[in-house]
């Protein structure tokens, strides 16, 4: 953990590099041909409107779906059928609502990977205090069903049981799309603060432009299955690559001013 | 991929054992019993009528007078399941009729010359040996009230040309078969008369209450000797013979010659009168037939069978729902082994998936009975047809829920299950199947409740169980008898639910349960 961060902030050094993958469903091209190398110990935003390919391409880095062309490495692994497993437990992740269990309470949920490596008892129960800390989570709520917990609780749960194993990369998809805006606000506050403490390699889903900013390092740009802009949330602003970045920048910009006035 | 394949086939060879290894230990059981034939009890079967039941419990009865042990597989199904059993040495012997035979066993062995030299010979081809005729004819025949015979002279068919103002109640059967009505009335040259079609047991009320004159009958029946008739005498041999004798095994009739010897006394002692009022004794007046059987043995041969006392109802109430129990509990029990990992690979695999509940679903279309009947030549009768027929159609709902619990669980679940990193087997234990338990369970829940009231039909079989006291009170027309094996079918039923909702409690997840409040 502590070195993947040492060497992460080694100028240059990358976690995952996508070469030329491309991936189709049926006639939809979800990504085109594509190069990304997604930089270690750094937050990444994979940022663009519905459909665009930003979740494929999360997907395509946690092996969930095998590329058509190309091959996605994982700190120098090539991904295959045989190998991705055993590298998934070296990464996390966290999809729209959690993600979680109903079957299991939120303890169980955030521990099953650590049982089944046959983590003790006391160490599990102080990771879990740790995570809890981190994550904000009271205590209590650990003994709790998914059902009895609110969208943010959840969220949060799922949270610690991405990065209980300490993963040397975290993939978080649209992790605040189905929270209400103040709870959204909260947890978008509460995301980068844990970033910050974990040092991890992050890579994040989102279509918000300002949850973007306010969480990544490098936001890449993605429309119709192709990557049209990468760079800080300051070069799209002021450097946008093409017209699509200026509109689609301009739209967000618009319905936050709007919601501003309000 | 190759060792989940592997696991794969391993499941489904696991299965194939099961059926396979289940007639092979059937097999072994007989070959254990050829060799015990000398000291072992005889096996009496008999049909699922009064008469058959009768004429049974008087062989069993007269069997144990001759010293040896016997034991009556009473009211098994019908003609076809009694003779498979005979010949597959699930039984030692049972009453039949040479009509049954001739028309309905043996047709294809039909010869020149008597009826019973070349009935015999087919018989014997197949091992199988004949005690008779006992005496009476159960066939078609025409009745009259005593008092109208006596009053006009009759006494056999041709004798009703004389009195063409007799009126005719018939039943529709008998008036529409090749070899009822239409025969008779040609041979003996009936005119057309006043003849009506009736219901069989309105043609008895019709004669009672003088509606009617003549009607047809079978000629044991019990109502001869009730409503006090006289059959008129087949004076011209139209109706073909249905005499009554006794199958046996030839080679358990040479282990058991002591047996057949007291058989023989009984060839031609029991006529249609006296057959007629044991079934009278027993449908009329609801006497035991095993009380009939013996009041018949002391009056002809003077014999006193030793006492059995019957059991009180009990004790039978227990007996019978202990081995009901017995029954659908075992069936389930394979069940349950079987049909989850065949949902599991049907949920795995969708193309060997829809193979497998059609195959499955193909299974529930067969009518129990003839599943039964399939049965007994692998299996022989007992316990066991009716274990694998109930174990059978508990696949179809375990397997189906199964399959749906499994492939019900949300994309987004199975997707947060595999990102974990967990192997496929902790996937399907820790998440996947207590995710489809609730399903699962409830396909569980109802196989076992529609095995209570299918575990029934094993008494046809000879599987004993709640069957026994509903087929012999459906037979006996006996409400009580009815209800004793019933009432407490009906209590298992709400007993097996009750019993299942406390199994969620403890099966299904709390979040699961607290999802459904």
């Amino acid at each position: 953990m502590k070195e993947a961060s040492q060497t992460g902030s080694a100028a240059g050094a990358c976690i995952v590099r996508l070469e030329s993958v491309s991936k189709r469903f049926g006639a939809t091209a979800a990504l085109r041909p594509t190069d990304l190398d997604i930089a270690a110990a750094r937050t990444t935003v994979l940022l663009g409107p519905s459909g665009c390919g930003k979740t494929t391409l999360l997907r395509l880095m946690i092996g969930l779906i095998a590329p058509d062309a190309g091959r996605v490495t994982f700190d120098g692994t090539t991904l295959t059928p045989d190998n991705v497993r055993a590298l998934r437990a070296r990464m996390g992740y966290v999809v729209q609502d959690g993600g979680l269990f109903p079957h299991l309470n939120a303890r169980d949920n955030v521990s099953l990977m650590a049982r089944h490596l046959g983590w003790g008892r006391p160490r599990i129960d102080a990771r879990l205090r740790e995570l809890a800390e981190l994550v904000r989570l009271p205590p209590a709520l650990l003994d709790r069903h998914p059902i009895a917990m609110s969208g943010g609780q959840r969220q949060r749960v799922g949270l610690m049981r991405a990065l209980m194993l300490q993963p040397e990369l975290l993939l978080l998809d649209e992790p605040l799309g189905a929270l209400d805006p103040l709870v959204r606000a909260e947890l978008q506050d509460d995301l980068a603060a844990v970033f910050a403490a974990v040092g991890t390699s992050v890579v994040l889903v989102t279509h918000d432009l300002s949850e973007a900013a306010l969480l990544g390092h490098t936001l890449v740009l993605l429309q119709e299955g192709r990557i049209v802009q990468q760079g800080t949330a300051q070069d799209l602003l002021t450097r946008p690559a093409d017209p699509f970045v200026t509109r689609f920048v301009r739209a967000q910009r618009r319905f936050d001013e709007s919601e501003g006035k309000r | 991929m190759r060792l989940r394949r592997g696991c794969a086939v391993t499941l489904v060879l696991a299965g194939a054992l099961v059926f396979a290894s289940a007639p092979a230990a059937a097999a072994r059981t007989w070959r254990v019993g050829r060799t015990w034939r000398v000291g072992r009890p005889w096996r009496v079967g008999s049909k699922a009528f009064t008469e058959s039941v009768v004429l049974g419990e008087v062989a069993v009865q007269m069997a144990r007078a001759a010293g040896h042990e016997a034991a009556h597989r009473a009211a098994l199904g019908g003609t076809r399941l009694l003779w498979d059993a005979l010949l597959h040495d699930q039984l030692d012997a049972y009453p039949e009729y040479t009509g049954t035979l001739a028309q309905e066993v043996l047709p294809s062995a039909r010869g020149t010359g008597p009826e019973q030299d070349w009935l015999a010979r087919a018989l014997a081809a197949h091992g199988v040996g004949v005690v008779g005729p006992l005496g009476f004819n159960n066939t078609y025949a025409l009745g009259v009230k005593r008092a109208l015979a006596r009053r006009l002279g009759l006494h056999a068919i041709s004798d009703l040309r004389a009195h063409p103002a007799l009126r005719y109640g018939l039943s529709s059967e008998f008036m529409s078969r090749a070899d009822g009505w239409p025969l008779v009335r040609a041979r003996y040259g009936l005119g057309p008369g006043d003849v009506k079609g009736l219901d069989h047991d309105l043609a008895y009320r019709g004669l009672a209450s003088d509606a009617i004159d003549v009607t047809d009958l079978y000629s044991t029946d019990p109502e001869i000797q009730r409503d006090d008739l006289l059959v008129l005498q087949d004076d011209l041999g139209v109706f073909p013979r249905y005499d009554a004798v006794l199958l046996y095994r030839l080679d358990s009739g040479q282990a058991a010659p002591e047996v057949l010897a007291a058989w023989q006394r009984l060839r031609g002692r029991i006529d249609a009168g006296a057959m007629a009022a044991m079934n009278a004794r027993v449908k009329v007046d609801r006497v035991p037939e095993r009380q009939v059987a013996a009041a018949f043995l002391q009056a002809t041969f003077g014999l006193v069978p030793a006492a059995t006392p019957a059991p009180s109802r009990w004790q039978a109430v227990a007996h019978h729902t202990g081995r009901h129990l017995l029954l659908v509990g075992l069936s389930l029990l394979a069940a349950i082994l079987v049909a989850v990992p065949l949902g599991i690979l049907a949920a795995r695999w969708p193309r060997l998936g829809q193979v497998l509940l059609a195959t499955v679903g193909l299974v529930q279309t067969i009518p129990s009975l003839a599943l039964l009947v399939f049965m007994i030549p692998l299996l022989g009768i007992g316990p066991a047809p009716a274990l694998v027929a109930l174990f059978l159609y508990s696949l179809l709902p375990i397997v189906r829920n199964t399959h749906a619990g499994l492939g019900g669980i949300p994309p987004a679940l199975r997707e947060s299950a595999a990102a974990l990193g967990l192997p496929r087997g902790a996937i399907l234990q820790r998440i996947e199947l207590p995710l489809a338990s609730p399903l699962i369970l409830a396909g569980i829940k109802s196989a076992a409740i529609i095995n209570v009231g299918t575990a029934t039909l094993g008494a046809l079989v000879g599987a004993g169980g709640l069957g026994e006291p509903i087929f012999t009170g459906i037979r006996l027309d006996d409400l009580a008898l009815i209800m004793e094996g019933a009432v407490p079918a009906s209590a298992l039923a709400l007993l097996v639910q009750g019993l299942f909702e406390l199994i969620e409690r403890f099966v299904v997840p709390k979040g699961l349960r607290l999802r459904n409040d």
